[in-house]
């Protein structure tokens, strides 16, 4: 099946230590840098994927982190929520809210996956020009998306998330979710059908 | 294609360097105001001031905890912030939250709730789960749910909302301890008064339910009457809650008990034994008349004793009440690739007995001639649900009782 094409990997567990999460709970500025500085870039990655590289990435991650900082005392360090997780629905929310709010007026992605970005170190001219195509595809693929599909792809694919986790954050039924991952990776994987030489 | 391939061939934005610092600054500046509405970020309360300082003195948490606590009579377990004038809460685990200055909820496992207030007017949206309020007069509270609203001027009171999003979930009746038959076990919300009133509203019908008593609000709309446990019982308030969370809990342990081994079943399992388990099933119970989504005649039925009889319709009932409404979004979202699938397909699954639950196992659909949908994503779909339904344990001295079931899929 389709579904096999991506090869699911658990995200490290790196989360912040709960001492420091604590600090950041009595807003010691310390820690709440610690807190930043430690899933930054992960909420790029997400809002990124989920919106596009535009200009408005960096404003959306700091309105993430404002909320999450305001939020934070009534985080549940105890609770069964992992603080990334919590963080990233935060991401994952504000995205889609600009994603409908444009959704008029969106464009393909295409300046999501821009083929001029620094190439992985491959030999020989062909190869890169495979790559380039490679990027390409997946580019107007994940273009071609709805924004809630590819916001359920992204959050199961790059940040680990599981069915329940992705439910939660995009507020949809379990099963919606399935479908969405299911049709996300067979749009995907008919894309990468016609380069999967340089990938595999 | 694995993770890193993929990050590679669709790169993402990198934070510019002083990004800390910049949210830093505008998290100082944040205005004092609760945030503007829009994306909510579920997960734990938004609090209504700026963070940006320690935490307030405990004078006021006192003071407050106090005087709740004098006007519920509850003990409660507050949390280390000045309760939150508008927030939005899932909890993962049973936890007590403060809803603004005069009330406070106890929230069990999954239960989602919004509140936001004015003045002393407050309003809770709660979406799903059960939630034990305990509100001070003084100003208008009302719990809003999908099913009806619930308005007190100041009670204590238990509200239960179907989760819209797991319709396969325990059926009310068993889960909440209700012990009238009838319209609870269709209830989408069940709410039971501990002290003073309330009144619940649905788009038609209002219904006033004193201390002491319950009621519920089926598909039709309608708040009804019912009979609790503790009512039932005669037992103390409290020792009837007490009573029934530990009955809740063991039923989850069950649950989570019989998901472990199934796990661990399916990573052990060999070749070959999905067909031995296939045939055993079948044989094992005759089928009950094919179920339709759309109603179709009834085949004559053999005669059966009253137990067998009780039994087949127990079954029938909760797979009508747990499995099909899971089932009519497998089957509407194969409908959404194939407007024109339908058919008849025979779901074959054990109920395992435990102490406390009867727990799904072994789930397939037979794979034969009268099956006429193949789509992976539906089976697929259509199996796993069945594993969220949570029966009566099997009679005594039986191990597992094994149902076949058939069901008639055809577009409305």
């Amino acid at each position: 099946m389709m579904v096999a094409m991506l090869a699911t990997e658990e995200p490290p567990d790196d989360e912040l230590g709960a001492s420091v999460v604590a600090r950041c709970q009595a807003g010691e500025e310390a820690a709440l840098r610690a807190f930043v500085e430690h899933h930054q870039r992960a909420v790029f990655a997400l809002l990124s994927r989920i919106v596009g590289r535009h200009a408005e990435v960096e404003d959306l991650a700091q309105e993430t982190f404002v909320r999450a900082i305001r939020a934070l005392p009534g985080f549940d360090l105890h609770g069964a929520a992992r603080l990334s997780t919590w963080l990233l629905t935060i991401a994952t929310r504000l995205g889609l809210d600009v994603c409908r709010k444009r959704s008029r007026e969106r464009r393909a992605l295409s300046t999501s996956a821009p083929v001029d970005e620094a190439a992985p170190a491959i030999a020989t001219p062909e190869h890169e020009l495979q790559r380039a195509e490679l990027w390409g595809a997946i580019a107007a693929a994940v273009g071609e998306l709805p924004d809630d599909q590819r916001a359920a792809f992204v959050l199961a694919e790059f940040h680990g998330f599981g069915l329940e986790d992705i439910a939660s954050a995009l507020q949809i039924p379990k099963n919606t979710v399935k479908t969405r991952l299911f049709r996300a990776r067979e749009k995907l994987s008919r894309a990468l059908a016609q380069h999967r030489g340089p990938v595999e | 294609m694995n993770r890193k391939e993929l990050e590679r061939a669709w790169p993402a934005a990198e934070p510019s360097p002083g990004f800390s610092d910049r949210v830093l600054d505008r998290a100082r500046r944040a205005p004092a105001a609760p945030e503007a509405s829009g994306s909510s970020d579920a997960g734990s309360p938004r609090t209504s001031g700026p963070r940006w300082r320690p935490a307030r003195p405990l004078r006021w948490l006192a003071l407050s905890a106090a005087a709740l606590a004098l006007a519920a009579g509850a003990v409660v377990a507050f949390e280390a912030t000045r309760p939150a004038l508008d927030g939005d809460v899932i909890a993962a685990e049973p936890r007590t939250v403060s809803l603004g200055e005069r009330a406070v909820a106890e929230l069990s496992s999954g239960a989602h709730v919004r509140w936001s207030g004015e003045g002393a007017q407050l309003e809770v949206q709660q979406d799903r789960g059960e939630a034990t309020y305990r509100v001070e007069p003084g100003g208008r509270f009302a719990v809003q749910t999908p099913y009806g609203s619930v308005s007190v001027l100041g009670t204590v009171f238990r509200v239960v909302v179907a989760d819209p999003n797991q319709p396969g979930g325990e059926p009310m009746k068993k889960r909440w301890g209700i012990v009238g038959a009838g319209a609870s076990l269709a209830a989408l919300l069940f709410v039971s008064v501990e002290r003073g009133n309330v009144r619940i509203a649905t788009a038609e019908h209002a219904l006033e339910v004193g201390a002491g008593e319950a009621a519920s609000v089926g598909a039709d709309g309608v708040p009804r009457r019912e009979a609790t446990a503790q009512a039932a019982s005669g037992a103390t308030g409290a020792a009837a809650v007490e009573a029934e969370r530990q009955r809740n809990r063991r039923v989850a342990d069950a649950v989570r008990r019989h998901a472990a081994k199934r796990r661990e079943a399916a990573r052990a399992a060999k070749p070959g034994a999905e067909a031995a388990v296939a045939s055993e099933t079948a044989a094992a119970e005759p089928a009950p008349p094919p179920v339709m989504f759309r109603p179709q005649p009834q085949n004559p039925q053999p005669e059966r004793t009253p137990e067998e009889q009780r039994q087949r319709d127990y079954i029938q009932r909760t797979v009508h009440e747990q499995y099909f409404p899971v089932a009519r979004d497998c089957y509407n979202e194969l409908l959404a690739r194939q407007p024109k699938a339908g058919g008849r397909v025979t779901l074959e699954f054990a109920i395992v007995g435990d102490a406390d639950a009867g727990v799904v196992d072994r789930v397939s659909l037979r794979d034969d001639d009268k099956d006429s949908i193949e789509d992976p994503e539906f089976r697929l779909c259509m199996t796993e649900s069945m594993y969220t339904a949570v029966f009566e344990p099997p009679p005594p001295g039986a191990n597992e009782t094994t149902v076949v079931y058939p069901i008639m899929l055809a577009p409305e």
